[in-house]
């Protein structure tokens, strides 16, 4: 794959140059940082990422213009330089810096601030100067890009997207897997042609990624397998047969770097129908299986019907209770295709917030009236 | 001699699929969960290569909220708790090769037991009570009795005893009969069945919603009832057995009774 073109646009250039250089290494993107006035529209051709500086303050003669023509932030001129990619051209990526995430995202949880930011206003994600991936992430993108760019056309066949764009292995589980992304409704035909692409590609980093739907994070993976997130991590790394099964159901296509790993949702149903010889509804038949093939006993988990449930505070999901002590939520913008999240009962008693999200409180009051 | 019957792994899904967007209102909230868990064990079976056993079982059975005297008109039953469960345990046996490509459907034959069972409980002392359960059956070409059927109670719901001995109890373990005839009761019709007997008027309200998947289930139950009454129109009708009745306990449907383009 060629080496990625990224663009940087900052009121300070000098600046900007020095941080993106130190989060990327020089040979894995060729970096051009420009002050807003300096943008060509050859620029925006060749880049596969333009990052826009939210904060733009040196730039002197915009406040003498008229309101129309003063985009006051990242997210304003992100817009404006959307509109200057010529239409035949897949455009590029826009995504925006900020030192001030936390301040940026507000009532939004810091967890998800990045897409559902990039969700509100427009462009395709929020990236954070503190990031430590910023680099790695900024790389993976551009690469995922790339390979949309190779292989968009108007009428694009989901499972040559799939094969190739996603890295969808040629496994029994194929089918299942295209069933999963379908449902998950991709923009790939009108809509997906009308926008060269990009509609994709934001379908994909803010309503699929952040989400455990056609691919699951280890938290995700794990709970579905009765384990703890913990043992999992750790037995992926023994070289034993649970581990070699679970890497051939990993998600190696675009933006496999972007974050942490995923696996492929269908992958992991049928690991689990192996392991039970063909009983993934027993228990006790998983648990056998996964003793069998793990490389010492597994940490089973102790809910009889386990769940993942969100941290009030952070938003996070990582804890795992029983299905009875918790009621399903329905945050904003959670696809109705991904998995159901719940909160834990105590928790949605104790914040208000939480019990608006609630999905089932009519089901706890019929219990209450008992 | 008939050969298995067959379903389409979209079929099966999609049936679960509705049920849990028609029912959840009346179901614990765990529930949700545990179809959803069915929906994904149905899922396996376009890619599977051997027999699936799809089911839910005692340890995780799918649970109706309290009737609260729902089972009688203007929930009028003294027993406000009843609520009800459903298990079952269909061994499906995938045919043919994967299927690799989007939409593309699978058969599978029902290649062993195809129960479902109901049970009416209550919580007494800390403890479950069975007040009633009843086993909704597929039968195979050589079973005797009929092909769908109910068996009351649900004989596995009393204590196991050995066969040898024939203890003189009610409903014993050994007497599978009386197999009664039915329509064919998937788990999910299963669900609706035990919906409809202890929610009577809250169940029959919500189904007159106007809900899209109200729609979308009646429209897919219909030809399945309607292929049911067909056919035993038609044996009835046709059978030389001197007895309609025996007639309809005899027939065995074809496999693709439940196949429908």
């Amino acid at each position: 794959m060629a080496i990625p073109n990224i663009l940087v646009v900052d009121d300070q250039p000098e600046s900007a140059d020095s941080s993106i250089k130190l989060a990327l290494s020089l040979e894995d993107a060729v970096v051009t940082v420009r002050h807003p006035r300096g943008i060509t529209v050859d620029d925006l051709r060749t880049c596969a990422i333009v990052v826009v500086d939210h904060y733009l303050e040196d730039w002197e003669e915009l406040y003498s213009q008229p309101p129309a023509m003063s985009p006051r932030d990242g997210f304003a001129l992100a817009a404006v330089l959307r509109s200057q990619v010529p239409a035949e051209t897949p455009g590029p990526a826009l995504a925006i810096l900020t030192a001030h995430l936390e301040k940026l995202a507000g009532d939004l949880p810091l967890q998800s601030a990045e897409h559902l930011l990039a969700w509100q206003h427009d462009v395709e994600w929020v990236f954070s100067k503190s990031d430590p991936a910023l680099g790695a992430r900024l790389l993976a993108m551009a690469d995922g890009v790339g390979a949309l760019r190779e292989m968009w056309c108007s009428s694009l066949d989901l499972d040559v997207l799939a094969s190739n764009w996603l890295a969808l292995p040629d496994v029994d589980w194929k089918g299942v897997a295209l069933d999963h992304i379908f449902h998950a409704r991709p923009p790939i035909h009108a809509v997906g042609a009308e926008t060269n692409g990009t509609s994709f590609l934001r379908w994909f980093l803010q309503r699929i990624w952040p989400y455990p739907s056609f691919l699951t994070d280890i938290h995700w993976t794990a709970t579905r397998i009765g384990v703890t997130a913990n043992w999992l991590k750790t037995e992926l790394a023994t070289g034993s047969e649970i581990s070699a099964y679970l890497d051939s159901c990993s998600y190696t296509g675009a933006f496999s770097k972007f974050g942490s790993p995923r696996w492929w949702r269908a992958g992991i149903a049928d690991f689990l129908a192996e392991i039970s010889k063909g009983q993934p509804f027993s228990r006790a038949a998983l648990n056998a299986g996964l003793l069998q093939l793990s490389s010492g006993e597994p940490e089973f988990l102790k809910e009889n019907d386990p769940v993942l449930v969100v941290e009030p505070e952070s938003m996070e999901v990582t804890r795992v209770v029983d299905a009875g002590t918790a009621i399903r939520i329905s945050p904003d913008g959670w696809p109705v295709y991904a998995e159901a999240l719940w909160a834990t009962i105590e928790d949605i008693e104790n914040y208000p917030d939480l019990r608006d999200i609630a999905q089932d409180l009519s089901l706890l009051e019929l219990e209450s009236e008992i | 001699m008939t050969s298995k019957l067959q379903f389409y792994v979209f079929d099966l899904a999609a049936e679960v699929s509705l049920m849990e967007r028609l029912a959840s209102k009346f179901l614990e909230k765990e529930s949700a969960g545990i179809l959803a868990s069915v929906r994904s064990q149905i899922e396996i079976l376009k890619s599977g290569k051997q027999q699936i056993t799809i089911g839910v079982d005692e340890g995780r059975p799918i649970r109706t909220i309290a009737c609260k005297g729902g089972y009688e008109r203007n929930k009028g039953g003294e027993c406000k708790d009843l609520y009800g469960e459903i298990l079952f345990k269909w061994e499906l046996l995938p045919i043919g090769s994967p299927i690799k490509k989007q939409g593309g459907n699978r058969r599978v034959e029902v290649a062993g037991i195809a129960s479902s069972v109901a049970r009416l409980n209550v919580e007494r002392g800390g403890s479950k009570v069975t007040l009633a359960s009843w086993r909704m059956e597929f039968g195979d070409s050589v079973s005797p009795g009929s092909f769908f059927h109910v068996q009351i109670p649900d004989p596995l719901a009393s204590a196991t005893v050995e066969q040898d001995n024939l203890p003189l109890e009610k409903w014993p373990h050994w007497l599978p009969v009386p197999r009664i005839p039915i329509p064919p009761t998937t788990p999910m019709l299963a669900l609706e069945f035990t919906l409809g007997e202890i929610f009577r008027e809250e169940w029959r309200a919500h189904l007159k919603s106007g809900a899209p998947e109200v729609d979308e289930w009646r429209s897919f139950q219909r030809k399945r009832y309607s292929r049911y009454f067909e056919w035993q129109r038609k044996n009835v009708e046709t059978s030389g057995i001197g007895s309609p009745l025996v007639s309809i306990i005899d027939a065995k449907p074809s496999s693709g009774f439940f196949l429908f383009k």
